[in-house]
């Protein structure tokens, strides 16, 4: 089987499996989906005409089925609490969320290569001595509590940045800058250190390799011999690693969003949970999980293609 | 698990120090852990105010009384830091040995029967793609918040790395020559995960202990800031920090004594999972 139907296999299998646990999740919570819905007050004639719409009367596995033709034709029902369709919903937050995500992947990506170079630098200053300790304390330290220092020492100390709040990215991209700065840095940033390490252990490595000692040797610039022959060999790890967090990065999403007051889809999804709304909580858990399997696919397709030794290990053509 | 039927090891505990805590990494993060567990420890009994006594002046500044001043219902924000460490200390000392054991049993049902083991895998795939705060958010759907979600939380989100772990040590070890002189002598398989498997799980799970702390502390906090961790009036450092963080203008105390406390402690706890894993590697 070639890599990538092998990998794109692995991947439906886990959307397959997620998909059921994530439809139990409504079946198996205490309590039936109608009075979660409707309330304790709610007469029976009311609970009949919920229930026959919400289908919950039928056996589980046509409930699955139509649920999931629901999800895939984007029709996953409507909000229990308030009566609006899941898609709208999001539409209406989708935006915020978005912008907020690809911002703080840019920045990961970006501080994380940065920040690997640095580290792996044979320069050893006294700059380079604390940048150790720093990357040790990106990497612990979770997004809230970066989030809270951040916001005490921009927006309280130094009055620079908003608190908190948003600004749309496209119609007014100076302010949704300044309302973005915070939130996609205290975001990036656990991750990008993370990537920084394991760079710069790969470039430690890829640097003791033969080509290498050979373009040095032929008198190749230390900057030459980084960027066209180390750093392209030792991209492979870090980006299964990038997709990986990118993955992490909508559950932190979803703190950032709390801190910095944004009303995105982590919010939506914190007030669904709040409300009991399963629809709703349903729908965006099941987008958050196939967000970050189909990512995490894209860049293992994309290292089979920067290493195709990757790529055909295990087919039978290595050896 | 006795240690003595491991053959020519001398049991890791017994010696003075472990090499991983005398390297100044090793040292500086076992010193950070050791000074939040002591203020979690001692610092209510020194203190002696109650965390749950609320008064009429709220968020006061620092006092005789309230040396870091109130929260927003007059109760002393020293107390309640400090008794979110106590609570944060519990949640971790419940989950993260919990998962330990039972990561380390799933992954070794592989040894018994392959069928199981690849089972197993397949639904630590599942769990490693639900990381750990998405799992807290679709479990705090199915049960009302609370300390045993969050400890479920941890639990499930640390299994797979042990699991895995495990089953490393364990296909390492059934290729070893001495395993397959054992398997031929006809020593049962349980025996043999006991005796050859196991104690080379126990080494590399001590590293581990160290990672998943830290982890387990995130998640902790980040529930707790999310409202779904340990339910108020409770003390709990996430929920302080989301409650503070509303008044950081105001009473820039609030949220950042639990930020301090909480950072402290991960960065201290990633310190020693950094120098036990480079010592181990060496």
């Amino acid at each position: 089987m070639p890599y990538w139907t092998r990998k794109a296999a692995g991947a439906l299998a886990t959307l397959w499996l997620a998909s059921v646990a994530v439809f139990l999740l409504l079946r198996l919570a205490p309590g039936d989906p109608v009075s979660a819905a409707l309330g304790a007050e709610a007469d029976q004639e009311q609970r009949d005409r919920l229930a026959d719409s919400l289908g919950v009367d039928r056996p589980l596995p046509v409930q699955y089925l139509g649920w999931l033709h629901g999800l895939l034709t984007g029709d996953p029902g409507s909000s229990f609490h308030y009566r609006e369709p899941v898609t709208r919903l999001i539409g209406q937050s989708v935006g915020s969320t978005v912008q907020l995500a690809l911002v703080a992947g840019l920045l990961m990506l970006l501080l994380g290569l940065l920040l690997g170079v640095a580290l792996a630098s044979e320069h050893r200053g006294r700059l380079a001595r604390l940048l150790d300790p720093l990357v040790t304390a990106l990497l612990a330290l979770p997004v809230y509590v970066t989030a809270v220092l951040f916001v005490f020492v921009f927006a309280v100390l130094l009055r620079v940045l908003p608190a908190g709040g948003e600004r749309d990215l496209l119609t007014a991209p100076d302010l949704a800058v300044q309302y973005l700065a915070l939130p996609a840095v205290a975001l990036a940033l656990p991750g990008s250190a993370v990537l920084a390490r394991l760079l710069a252990t790969e470039l430690r490595r890829t640097r003791q390799e033969e080509f290498v000692l050979t373009a040095v040797a032929k008198g190749a610039s230390p900057r030459r011999v980084l960027a066209r022959h180390v750093l392209p060999n030792s991209l492979a790890p870090f980006c299964v690693e990038f997709g990986l967090h990118l993955g992490e990065l909508l559950g932190g999403a979803v703190v950032a969003e709390q801190l910095f007051a944004r009303h995105g889809l982590g919010q939506l999804l914190l007030d669904a949970i709040n409300q009991r709304d399963y629809p709703v909580a349903q729908t965006l858990i099941m987008l958050a999980i196939a967000v970050a399997v189909l990512v995490q696919l894209g860049s293992e397709l994309l290292v089979g293609r920067l290493d195709p030794r990757i790529a055909r290990a295990g087919t039978g053509e290595a050896r | 698990m006795t240690v003595t039927t491991a053959p020519v090891r001398r049991p890791s505990l017994l010696r003075p120090l472990p090499p991983a805590l005398r390297t100044p990494r090793g040292r500086t993060g076992a010193l950070l852990v050791l000074l939040v567990v002591l203020l979690g420890l001692l610092g209510p009994l020194l203190l002696g105010t109650d965390p749950y006594q609320q008064g009429r002046d709220a968020l006061a500044g620092p006092s005789w009384d309230h040396p870091l001043g109130t929260d927003e219902v007059g109760r002393d924000l020293l107390a309640r830091a400090l008794a979110g460490v106590r609570t944060e200390l519990l949640v971790c000392l419940l989950a993260v040995p919990a998962a330990a054991v039972l990561g380390t049993l799933l992954g070794l049902l592989g040894g018994l029967n392959r069928l199981l083991g690849e089972l197993v895998q397949r639904l630590f795939d599942l769990l490693l793609g639900l990381h750990g705060l998405l799992l807290g958010l679709a479990l705090a759907l199915l049960v009302r918040p609370g300390l045993g979600t969050v400890v479920a939380t941890i639990v499930l989100s640390a299994l797979p790395s042990f699991g895995r772990q495990a089953r490393a040590a364990l296909l390492g070890q059934l290729a070893r020559d001495h395993v397959v002189a054992a398997r031929v002598l006809g020593v049962p398989r349980g025996r043999i995960l006991r005796r050859h498997v196991l104690p080379n799980v126990v080494d590399a799970t001590t590293a581990l202990l160290a990672v998943a702390m830290a982890h387990a502390v995130k998640i902790e906090g980040g529930l707790s800031v999310l409202g779904l961790g340990v339910q108020p009036p409770a003390p709990a450092l996430g929920a302080m920090i989301n409650a503070g963080s509303k008044y950081l203008f105001l009473q820039p105390g609030y949220a950042l004594t639990p930020v301090a406390l909480l950072g402290l402690l991960v960065f201290g706890l990633t310190l020693l999972a950094d120098s036990f894993n480079r010592e181990r590697l060496r």
